[in-house]
């Protein structure tokens, strides 16, 4: 595997695409249907929370400059620790990336390939993934620096074509189900922005390592605008009570949007668009999976192994009997144990690394002190 | 006899003569060539010149064939220097000289008597070489030769070579004379405004055009050789101060250390010297335009111009140079740039149309108006094909007729165009072959496609379309998203000498290798990818006459 150095737009254009999928897919309507007419509180809530998360990790990285979550595990624990941190990563990127392609592609079924099993479309969204990551992480962040920009404005246009069916109204109760469900359990809703998780890996990536602090301010700062805009929009165009079957909230604003008369099924190019970004996100994060592999074993080629994780993708994201059981796994299960791992897990580990530190160099003074 | 076999023939069967030849397989390989001579049994190869004028002789006459070989040309004759005779012979190749030029420059100043030769000087007589060089040939270009290498160099080259008897050394006349092409106007990169000059075969002319035009001694021309048979001239063109070191090295690195037997042409050597050369995408500019080359050159860039080529390289390319006319620099930035778009969307338009086509047909319905989508189901109603042979038939159609209009002689050139709009147009859609919506598709496709201005990107794209093709047929839109996904992966992890493929479009500094062509007065600087040494190609104000 091709393993260089990114620049900063690519790095922010690589965060930002894979916090961008989740508000393509159903999260928008996850939150509102958790937390009611409040739900545009509650994202404002979560990203104030996410950004208190940046600014903890940003801060704590200081004192380990290029090295990323892997590296400071190895400092803090030995090998064992990275094994052991690097494996939890390669489980929570392989059942995330497995249900959002579940999810993504029993939605490309139902709209339009009702005829072909899930595993046709699987196919090809793994497939292309595979054959981009053995071109390595420059090529599939140079593609995702063209991508972003288009398909952040798709979403726009998506978000802001409704604008006529807005209606202000619901965006009461204020709190809609409750304080409890709006700041207390809606908390859980930070994993909207689980895509956090992979700020922690990617300073030993960067090229100017000093543009992290940057790189992850910039990604939350336009992942947690589209979201709060995405959750407004649903928000004020469909009442907090329905519950829709399907699965793109997005999709779903196309549906009641009108482009005029001369412009027909425009939702059918948005959701060309959507699928370039989904296989962005899944070629990014089959390379982590693939980077941290190399990182806790002694393995120099990937090749095979790029295989061996898109097997296990198309598995993980084939196994589920139909989008409730996936549903399921992912809110009562998979939920809490990225939150764990992400916002309270991985925080510990660096807070430890930093008290290490202080303590390592402290003795360092204190020996070179005597020495003197 | 011939009687006998007459009657035979009317009378009798008479098995047919067949020339049963094979061409037998090689147990051993032959020397490079044989010099066994039956009179002298010169057997060794000589490198150095030999003081022997006979054993030269006899030496090139085997290395040449010149028993069999009619167009080598020897002429032996007794040159008088400081009143002295001494044997000499001349050797040329017929065809590739001036005549005129040997005889009155060469041979006349050597044999016929004259004061010059005739004088007697002590000095003058301990150097016969030095004599013949300074003073008995009036030539402007004469080198001395020391190795058969060099002269077998020079006599393949055109020019002539003298021997003495008892000099070691041999004289090399440039007196080229072969007839060579014109310089014309180019045939395949036609423009409106701009030079209407194109580079030909000779290197030297080529070599001298880039010198007119670039009027600068800073303009660099290193020859080489490449191709251990045909020993093909290449010069490495670049301007010192402008172009990047490394890459001046890294190009002359790539083309000195080929292992080839021969190179016959530019694109031999493109295919050899590109960085990924397994991909298809063209990764060096070729050219016929020498204003293009200067351009490029002026950027920070180095062409390759390969002898008996009328195509010159330039070094990196990247996407957007095939994407760009040598127009485009001439006209106003809005024309240009208007011109620019209209490439690109005849560019996506030729790589996607029949893959969209079939995509939405099969599968994306209401992307299309009802009335639009009931008019093409109408059109579709007698034709027994599924679409996806019905487009692929009429587009390998579209790819015959290209590649006959390509080599047919152009007398019949016509013809083509005929039996293609006929032919395969109008009785495709009589016979419900096809439908006429697919013949517009299919047409645009190929109008499209004729807009690209690079002849090697043009090629890439026609592979494309058709696998978008398959693509768009097996799963509509998502076919389509996976395959831009890979073919964008791809151009972004190819390199051309060091610069990456699609680098320019991240770019937004005014250099002439951007998508959008800026302003005249605001290209203030080179392209950056290339990492000049000078970066700024005019001042922040151009305009002088502007400023107050």
């Amino acid at each position: 595997m091709n393993i260089s150095k990114i620049e900063t737009a690519q790095a922010i254009a690589l965060l930002s695409i894979v916090m961008a999928n989740k508000i393509i897919l159903n999260l928008p309507r996850s939150i509102i249907s958790s937390t009611g007419s409040s739900a545009w509180l509650n994202v404002i809530y979560i990203v104030f929370l996410s950004f208190l998360f940046v600014f903890l990790v940003i801060k704590l990285l200081k004192k380990f400059p290029k090295m990323d979550i892997l590296d400071i595990s190895e400092y803090l624990g030995g090998k064992y620790l990275k094994a052991a941190v690097g494996i939890i990563f390669i489980v929570i990127f392989a059942l995330t990336i497995g249900t959002v392609l579940c999810g993504y592609s029993e939605t490309l079924k139902s709209i339009y390939f009702n005829q072909s099993p899930i595993l046709y479309i699987l196919l090809f969204l793994i497939g292309s993934a595979c054959i981009a990551n053995k071109f390595g992480i420059k090529a599939i962040a140079k593609v995702t620096t063209i991508i972003t920009p288009i398909v952040f404005f798709s979403i726009l246009i998506v978000l802001l074509t409704p604008i006529k069916s807005f209606v202000i109204q619901r965006f009461f109760p204020l709190l809609g189900y409750g304080f409890n469900e709006t700041f207390l359990a809606g908390i859980s809703n930070i994993f909207a922005l689980s895509g956090l998780s992979y700020i922690l890996l990617i300073p030993s990536l960067l090229k100017e390592s000093e543009s992290y602090k940057k790189v992850a301010i910039i990604s939350l700062c336009i992942s947690g605008f589209y979201l709060i805009l995405s959750v407004c929009c649903t928000l004020l165009v469909f009442p907090f009570v329905l519950s829709p079957n399907e699965n793109l909230s997005l999709y779903l604003l196309t549906k009641v949007s009108n482009y005029g008369e001369l412009i027909h099924g425009v939702n059918t190019i948005f959701i060309l668009l959507w699928i370039i970004s989904v296989i962005a996100y899944i070629s990014i994060g089959l390379f982590f999976m693939l980077y941290i592999t190399q990182k806790i074993s002694t393995i120099k080629s990937t090749i095979l192994l790029n295989y061996c994780y898109s097997l296990i993708l198309l598995v993980l994201s084939y196994v589920w009997k139909d989008y409730i059981q996936l549903n399921n796994f992912s809110e009562h299960t998979l939920k809490y144990m990225i939150l764990a791992f992400v916002f309270v897990f991985n925080p510990f580990i660096l807070i430890l690394a930093n008290i290490k530190k202080r303590f390592t160099r402290s003795q360092t003074t204190i020996a070179s002190e005597r020495n003197t | 006899m011939d009687l006998l076999f007459y009657i035979k023939s009317i009378f009798s069967y008479l098995k047919n003569r067949i020339q049963n030849f094979e061409i037998p397989m090689c147990t051993e390989v032959p020397p490079p060539n044989n010099c066994n001579d039956s009179h002298n049994n010169i057997s060794n190869e000589l490198e150095k010149i030999s003081k022997k004028c006979s054993k030269n002789l006899n030496y090139l006459k085997n290395k040449y064939r010149a028993d069999i070989c009619q167009d080598i040309m020897i002429r032996d004759f007794n040159l008088h220097s400081c009143n002295i005779q001494h044997h000499a012979f001349i050797i040329y190749i017929d065809g590739m000289i001036d005549s005129n030029l040997v005889n009155d420059f060469i041979l006349s100043p050597l044999m016929i008597k004259n004061k010059s030769n005739t004088s007697y000087n002590k000095k003058e007589l301990s150097s016969l070489a030095d004599n013949i060089y300074d003073s008995l040939v009036p030539q402007n270009a004469i080198k001395k030769l020391y190795d058969f290498k060099d002269v077998f160099s020079s006599i393949n080259m055109g020019d002539c070579v003298l021997f003495v008897d008892t000099l070691d050394v041999a004289f090399d006349f440039d007196v080229k004379g072969f007839k060579q092409r014109n310089i014309d106007a180019p045939h395949n990169e036609i423009i409106v405004r701009g030079s209407q000059e194109a580079f030909v075969e000779n290197l030297r002319t080529n070599t001298s055009i880039l010198r007119r035009l670039i009027n600068n001694e800073n303009l660099v021309i290193q020859d080489t050789i490449v191709g251990k048979f045909t020993k093909t001239s290449v010069a490495i063109g670049y301007i010192d101060g402008i172009a990047n070191k490394s890459l001046i090295s890294e190009v002359l690195r790539r083309v000195s250390s080929l292992d080839v037997d021969y190179i016959t042409s530019s694109g031999q050597l493109e295919q050899l010297i590109q960085d990924s050369p397994k991909s298809i995408f063209p990764q060096v500019i070729a050219t016929e335009r020498p204003d293009k080359v200067i351009n490029h050159l002026l950027d920070g860039r180095i062409c390759i111009i390969v002898n008996g080529s009328p195509y010159v390289l330039v070094v990196p390319g990247v996407f957007v140079d095939f994407l760009s006319s040598p127009e485009d620099l001439n006209l106003k930035y809005q024309f240009a740039n208007l011109q620019k778009l209209i490439r690109l969307l005849a560019i996506t338009l030729a790589l996607l149309l029949p893959g969209l086509y079939i995509a939405i047909t099969n599968y994306h319905q209401e992307l299309l108006p009802t009335e639009l989508l009931f008019t093409i189901a109408a059109s579709r109603e007698s034709v027994p094909f599924p679409i996806f042979i019905e487009i692929f038939l009429m587009e390998a159609s579209f790819e015959l007729i290209r590649e006959a209009g390509l080599r047919v002689p152009s007398p019949l050139g016509s013809t083509i165009g005929i039996v293609g709009a006929l032919i395969l147009g109008e009785a495709a859609v009589s016979a419900s072959l096809v439908s006429p919506i697919l013949i517009i598709i299919v047409a645009i496709t190929g109008l499209c496609s004729f807009s690209i201005p690079d002849f090697s990107l043009n090629f890439t794209f026609r592979i494309y379309r058709f696998l978008y093709i398959i693509l768009g047929y097996m799963a509509g839109f998502l076919g389509i998203a996976a395959g831009l996904f890979v073919q964008m992966a791809i151009m972004c992890n190819l390199q051309s000498f060091g610069s990456p493929y699609i680098n320019p479009f991240a770019s937004r500094q005014r250099s002439i290798s951007n998508f959008f062509v800026p302003p005249t007065w605001k290209r203030e600087q080179k392209s950056d990818f290339l990492h000049p040494y000078k970066k700024n190609s005019q001042g922040k104000y151009s305009m002088l006459w502007r400023k107050k």
